[in-house]
């Protein structure tokens, strides 16, 4: 094992020992379950199909709401930057959808459309202002010289796009799209805790609280942390797949 | 196909570059505008190509419906997409030109094992080489050229110009160059 790894791995330890340390002295498992008693939940859980069904379903909810979310921000970063009536039209419904809290959300939701797409709709709706803000910025920032360039030779719209503003907008769309996957699951997983839809994520974290499951709890936390880190790294990799191609 | 200029004023912060010039440009004969630095040769071509307004005064096409004017320029400072070649920086306003012609065009100014370089490891002299190529092979209207020696030596010089003047191609040719021999038979525009 090289330095470095070593060196988190012993970080990592110490700190899941002070974990274990701490819930032996709490000696409470339903104030603070242990690492140990996690691990043994998570493996409890791990055989069930109810929980791979579960996570599937979060998964797949919230990937479509991200996916939505981060196509409708492209393209309304696109129109925006052509259009200027457009930016102007599309800006006060951006700001209100910016500062309203996701909990005011998940509330309309539940009202206006059920629990069963809440997560579509909270990822969504939580992604598409990060996008849209950060795209439009790139576009702004093209080079005015090369956009010149691209206009007197009559590059094609794909060449414009390709060589002129990819370059500028990049480097904002993946750090817009490595905040937001990550707030995506976030926000999708809370909306859950709240809507409860059947069959999810965020219902068995609630179930988890309702039954004053600890263990639980961490067991299902531990699963949507790691599947957030693996939608980032995913994404991340698509997407410099894309640009770099 | 003339263009015409009438009276045509600039300023800059209150610095006036262009004062009242009226002049007509034609495709029968070619164009070298002159003057020492920050006289307003630039501001002038940038006019022409409509990347800038002038104050007053007005241009008019004739001939051609000005929306309909097909540009091709070599600007004063190095415009290429730097993670490209030479061959494929053409390619990009060379519209229907197979990369082999693009090559064999490229091959007359650069040497021919820098042709597949990107641009960014190139010298300022052969960047500014494909930038004409680029201007020459682009299907247009006028050629527009700010200074297109600049960063030659005296040998790439001749071989730049013998190239430039081959292909004009009957287009309407400005340019701004300190050097007298950079088009033959061309009407001097002095700036004052």
């Amino acid at each position: 094992m090289n330095k470095p790894a070593a060196r988190k791995t012993i970080i990592v330890l110490f700190w899941l020992v002070l974990w274990q340390a701490a819930s032996l002295l709490v000696h409470n498992s339903i104030l603070l379950a242990g690492p140990y008693e996690a691990l043994l939940a998570l493996i409890r859980l791990g055989v069930t199909a109810g929980f791979w069904i579960s996570v599937l379903m979060t998964v797949l909810k919230i990937t479509a709401g991200f996916l939505t979310g981060l196509i409708t921000g492209i393209v309304c970063a696109c129109l925006s930057y052509r259009f200027r009536l457009f930016r102007e039209f599309i800006t006060p419904p951006v700001s209100v959808i910016k500062s309203i809290p996701v909990a005011s959300f998940v509330i309309l939701v539940i009202i206006w459309a059920g629990s069963s797409s809440l997560s579509v709709v909270i990822s969504a709706l939580v992604v598409f202002p990060m996008i849209y803000v950060n795209v439009l910025s790139g576009l702004d920032s093209a080079e005015g010289t090369l956009i010149e360039l691209g206009k007197l030779f009559r590059f094609r719209n794909m060449d414009k796009a390709r060589y002129i503003y990819l370059p500028s907008v990049a480097p904002h769309l993946t750090s817009a799209i490595s905040i937001s996957s990550g707030m995506a699951f976030k926000s999708g997983i809370a909306a859950e805790v709240i809507g409860r839809p059947l069959q999810s994520l965020g219902a068995g974290i609630y179930l988890s609280k309702i039954s004053l499951a600890t263990d639980d709890l961490f067991a299902w936390t531990f699963c949507a942390v790691l599947l957030s880190f693996l939608f980032e790294k995913v994404m991340s990799y698509v997407l410099r797949r894309l640009i770099l191609r | 196909m003339k263009i015409i200029l009438n009276s045509i004023c600039k300023s800059y912060g209150g610095k006036e570059v262009i004062r009242d010039l009226s002049f007509t440009f034609t495709e029968d004969e070619p164009v070298v505008i002159e003057g020492v630095s920050g006289i307003g040769k630039t501001t002038l071509l940038k006019i022409l190509m409509g990347l800038e307004k002038p104050d007053s005064g007005e241009m008019l096409f004739e001939g051609v419906q000005q929306e309909k004017v097909r540009f091709a320029p070599v600007f004063q400072e190095i415009r290429l997409i730097e993670s490209l070649d030479a061959v494929s920086n053409v390619k990009l306003a060379a519209h229907g030109v197979s990369a082999e012609r693009i090559e064999e065009e490229l091959k007359s100014l650069i040497p021919e094992d820098e042709l597949h370089k990107k641009v960014c490891d190139l010298s300022g002299g052969t960047r500014r080489r494909v930038e004409i190529v680029r201007a020459v092979m682009s299907p247009s209207d006028v050629l527009i050229m700010d200074e297109p020696l600049t960063g030659l030596d005296d040998k790439t010089e001749d071989k730049v110009i013998a190239y430039i003047n081959n292909n004009i191609n009957g287009r309407l040719f400005i340019a701004s160059s300190h050097n007298k021999r950079l088009c033959a038979g061309a009407h001097s525009l002095v700036l004052q």
